[in-house]
């Protein structure tokens, strides 16, 4: 009998306890991280929320799409399932998307969003017929992700106060901007980790990084590759870490939770696996203590792959829909399935085409047409761009960065340096290879299905963390005098761009 | 060099290049029916008529603009009548001699308010055969051709009064970015993106100096 009032001490002082402990961790978090990386991710955030509110609601690709999937969610508590045949998604969705007259907009430039009050007050009235939000079931192109985006995205679809379609979408897009400042922030670590001795270049990087066009574009979205961005990000960081100050436990734990949560997020990132795993390999080899290394990797194998053998089990879904190696062919193309083929697609998807390669794209070279271009300005369903004078000034300043960048690792302590991290840069290139055979081979199933054009630019955003590492090489070339007038150079000419590409988002939907 | 001054530079060359892109005048658009037009949909014989009912003309309408092709003929003349859903007169004007085929805006007397459920008709009054562009069949859309109906649509994009630089369109596309915004949104949409573009700014500056300041 006495035991009963120390056991409700205890029962309220343990949640106190652990609450405290918590609210130590997160204030050790927020204060080991310097005020210029909450700073930059600020940006990120900030810049997120302007191309939110700029973007008209779906015309980001499939947004739609995963606006469904959380709705599915939120509304069922099931996974949605890819329909054979277009039965809409849920009356409120669809009556929304009729009203914003979606489907003429993408892909037609000419087609202005909503222009007049008469087409907002059609809008508005079907906001207000109280359509139910419980879904087909689809959620087209996006039925077949894994669902932690979407579980995350549930809460403020679930707490918004108002359950208007275009409400919820919003505040959905604002987590999006969240989860890209968070992005930013990792990005600005990894800077910390491989350029300890140079703060400001991490500044620089980071910025460059947060204002690049299509990262902005896509954080003020709801679409999954926002937390793809965020968790393969993490999983950079965490390497970086990792190979500079030794995997352990705890960072095996942290690995593990990245990769874990990039998997469950959408599958495109197993093209990193085979570089984790060599990372995972050489940080034992070169171990001191390779017990403790040992254990870090196979607490880092378990967790990435457990909840992800788990998810699988239980969805009963693969992780590449359709399975690996071979796909049907479409009559509508006459293509049939064959590895020569897959392999010269990859090839000329990032290459120069050999002269013995039949041509598979309806464009010369997709390095310049969908990648680069695409990385810096083709925004919308792929329906608007810069013109070619823009991107030829972006191409002589990417030429002239990678330029700096090269010089600066070739000097003879960057040389040095690039020894104490060559491990670290194989299985970055690896990653990067992973990546690349991973997009191509889902380009070329869908190629070879009739499926249309896969291969878009933001699949390439996973590595970001690169593209600011770039910056900040080229521009601790310029040295101490230098180094920053020419980083504020380069992030003015980061800032140019993103607002000339919002201005020409509001040209492209509003006149 | 110091990074204040070319932070202000860069300012300085980003404000530059606003204002020019602002300044730039040109026919603005106040509404489209978004019709596809990737062919010519219509053959209009000399005086015959083709009408397109349930069409959104909005408040500041002064011209029709199609893509009308006249054999490479000089344009003949050509009258646009707008009804109401109740078959009221909205609007009317037209061309006289002489236009040239291809992108053409069809004046007409101005339209003070929107009018939805409206019929745009065409009659060809020249002496010479137009073809307007559009797309057929489009959807459930029909068209009338002297009086006949037709699935397919005529591509009308409708334009303001005037030839106008983006400045001046500044309040409308202020009033363009809130709309398809939830209620969250809606009014403060213009005011949000001029916030978040400003702290974007301010932090790069900020940030800039600091990283100097580091590097010292």
């Amino acid at each position: 009998v006495s035991r009963g009032p120390q056991a409700r001490i205890h029962a309220t002082a343990a949640p106190q306890a652990l609450a405290y402990r918590l609210r130590d961790v997160w204030v050790r978090l927020v204060r080991s991280v310097p005020r210029a990386g909450w700073m930059c991710a600020s940006v990120a955030v900030a810049n997120g929320i302007a191309w939110g509110l700029i973007v008209p609601a779906f015309e980001v690709p499939d947004e739609h799409a995963h606006y469904a999937y959380v709705q599915q969610i939120a509304e069922r508590g099931t996974l949605p399932y890819e329909r054979a045949t277009y039965a809409g998604l849920s009356p409120r969705e669809d009556a929304t998307i009729e009203g914003l007259h979606f489907f003429l907009i993408p892909g037609t430039p000419s087609n202005p969003a909503l222009m007049n009050r008469a087409e907002q007050d059609h809008l508005r009235a079907n906001e207000r017929e109280k359509l139910s939000a419980a879904g087909s079931g689809d959620a087209l192109t996006a039925s077949n992700n894994p669902p932690l985006y979407y579980g995350i995205e549930a809460v403020p679809y679930l707490l918004s106060p108002s359950q208007s379609v275009l409400d919820r979408l919003w505040l959905m897009r604002v987590v999006s901007s969240l989860l890209s400042g968070l992005t930013v922030l990792c990005i600005f670590l990894f800077l910390r980790e491989l350029l300890p001795g140079t703060p400001w270049a991490w500044t620089i990087g980071a910025l460059g990084a947060a204002l690049e066009p299509l990262f902005g574009f896509i954080s003020g979205a709801l679409n999954s590759d926002t937390l793809i961005y965020l968790t393969s990000a993490a999983t950079i960081l965490v390497l970086a870490r990792a190979f500079r100050r030794g995997l352990d436990r705890r960072r095996g734990l942290a690995l593990g939770a990245c990769i874990s949560a990039a998997l469950l997020s959408k599958f495109t990132l197993i093209g990193f696996l085979p570089g984790v795993g060599l990372g995972l390999l050489l940080l034992i080899w070169r171990a001191r203590d390779r017990r403790e290394a040992a254990l870090g990797a196979a607490l880092a194998v378990v967790l990435a792959a457990l909840p992800t053998i788990v998810y699988l089990a239980l969805s009963g879904r693969s992780l590449t829909p359709g399975g690996i190696g071979s796909v049907g062919s479409s009559p509508n193309t006459g293509l049939t399935f064959s590895l020569h083929g897959e392999l010269a697609h990859i090839w000329e998807l990032y290459l120069p085409r050999l002269p013995f390669m039949r041509s598979q794209f309806g464009f010369p070279l997709p390095l310049w047409h969908t990648w680069f271009r695409g990385f810096f300005g083709v925004l919308g369903w792929l329906d608007y761009s810069f013109s070619n004078v823009i991107f030829i000034a972006v191409l002589v300043v990417f030429v002239a960065v990678v330029a700096g960048a090269v010089t600066h690792v070739a000097q003879q302590r960057a040389v040095l340096a690039l020894r104490r991290h060559g491990a670290a840069l194989v299985v970055y290139l690896v990653m990067f290879a992973g990546l690349l055979g991973e997009i191509g081979v889902q380009s070329y199933r869908t190629y070879v299905s009739g499926g249309g054009q896969f291969e878009q630019a933001r699949y390439l955003l996973p590595m970001l963390p690169f593209y600011a590492l770039l910056i900040a090489l080229a521009v601790r070339a310029g040295g101490r005098r230098y180094g920053p007038p020419l980083g504020a150079a380069l992030v003015m000419a980061a800032l140019a761009l993103d607002l000339f590409a919002q201005t020409m988002t509001v040209g492209r939907y509003y006149t | 060099v110091r990074v204040r001054y070319v932070v202000a530079a860069g300012g300085l060359v980003i404000a530059i290049a606003l204002v020019l892109v602002l300044s730039e005048r040109g026919p603005r658009r106040s509404g489209s029916n978004r019709a596809p037009n990737g062919e010519f949909a219509v053959t209009l014989e000399r005086g015959s008529s083709v009408c397109q009912p349930g069409e959104t003309i909005p408040a500041d309408t002064a011209a029709v603009e199609m893509t009308i092709g006249t054999y490479r003929a000089p344009g003949t003349p050509l009258q646009v009548h707008i009804t109401g859903a109740q078959g009221g007169l909205i609007s009317e004007g037209g061309l006289g001699h002489g236009w040239q085929q291809g992108v053409v805006a069809i004046p007409i007397r101005r339209v003070p308010a929107n009018h939805t459920a409206a019929t745009v008709c065409l009659r060809n009054t020249g002496s010479d055969a137009l073809a307007l562009a559009g797309v057929a069949p489009f959807g459930a859309g029909t068209i009338k051709i002297n009086g006949r109906s037709v699935f397919g649509a005529l591509r009308l994009d409708y334009l303001r009064p005037e030839r106008e630089s983006y400045f001046s369109l500044l309040p409308t596309l202020a009033d363009r970015v809130g709309y398809g915004k939830g209620s969250y949104t809606r009014d403060w949409a213009w005011i949000g993106v001029l916030v978040a573009v400003a702290t974007v700014a301010v932090l790069v500056g900020r940030l800039l100096l600091r990283a100097e300041r580091d590097a010292a």
